[in-house]
């Protein structure tokens, strides 16, 4: 596998999940070793992804729909 | 790549409508607000797509009444037109780092993603919002996994740089619902 497409594959990959047996995502993971650079843009990309997730965790969810649904029950 | 029945979670095929509501409907509603980015519509879609989920459990289709099927059925329902204004990021525009994401506002963020085409915001708020794996989007979307994994990467360079050009812009203060509870551990 080349940088290009490793780099490309990376982007989707989330540590602490089933992402880690993946073997699609072991390959890519393994290109990290030889190459330093690849390795900073990665760990870049993963706390960029995490703050980005909390980001979005933000999002207020409206709970009268879930009250109406609930209550016809 | 074969991605039918990805989702890990249990089907809901023994759970009752009450259990499947309680279960997921923080999902769907994030999943609709980032549609839509307004809290009515997020409110409409949602109460939509669940009343057509009660109606199939009711008409004895309840197996195939789960998280991918909610949100499949959210992007289906969601017609909005993708008429937002398109910036162009130019490749050689600076991308904005984590530190410097951590400091905007997540009205910033939200706005900024609206802001993108849809298919790209599609692939981003299933990535973000729900933390599906690129094969559980590539399920909900009913794309190869290979696309996904392409349009992810594009995505997230676009965001980036859509976020790089936002930074220094006075944010856009989205109006809080009512009665709104924070994050998903709300059910």
């Amino acid at each position: 596998m080349d940088k290009v497409a490793a780099k490309m594959i990376l982007q989707s990959f989330r540590r602490g999940t089933s992402d880690e047996d993946d073997p699609f995502f072991r390959e890519a993971l393994a290109v990290l070793s030889n190459d330093s650079a690849l390795a900073e843009w990665f760990q870049a990309e993963q706390e960029f992804d995490a703050v980005m997730a909390e980001k979005f965790g933000d999002v207020p969810v409206e709970t009268t729909v879930k009250k109406r649904l609930l209550s016809k029950e | 790549m074969e991605h039918s029945k990805l989702f890990k979670s249990a089907p809901c095929g023994s759970t009752s409508f009450g259990d499947f509501v309680e279960e997921n409907f923080a999902t769907a509603y994030r999943f609709a607000f980032c549609l839509s980015l307004a809290h009515e519509s997020a409110n409409h879609l949602t109460e939509s797509v669940f009343g057509q989920a009660r109606e199939a459990k009711a008409n004895g289709a309840d197996g195939a009444i789960d998280k991918q099927w909610l949100l499949a059925a959210l992007r289906r329902e969601w017609n909005g037109s993708d008429d937002s204004p398109v910036a162009t990021c130019s490749e050689t525009h600076a991308s904005i780092g984590a530190v410097d994401v951590a400091t905007l506002n997540p009205d910033v963020v939200l706005e900024t993603l609206h802001g993108m085409p849809l298919d790209r915001r599609l692939v981003l708020s299933l990535f973000y919002f729900e933390r599906l794996s690129y094969l559980e989007i590539a399920g909900v979307l009913g794309l190869p996994a290979e696309v996904v994994l392409a349009r992810l990467a594009d995505a997230k360079i676009e965001m980036r740089q859509r976020l790089e050009m936002r930074r220094t812009q006075k944010p856009f203060a989205l109006k809080p619902p009512v009665g709104a509870a924070k994050g998903g551990s709300s059910g």
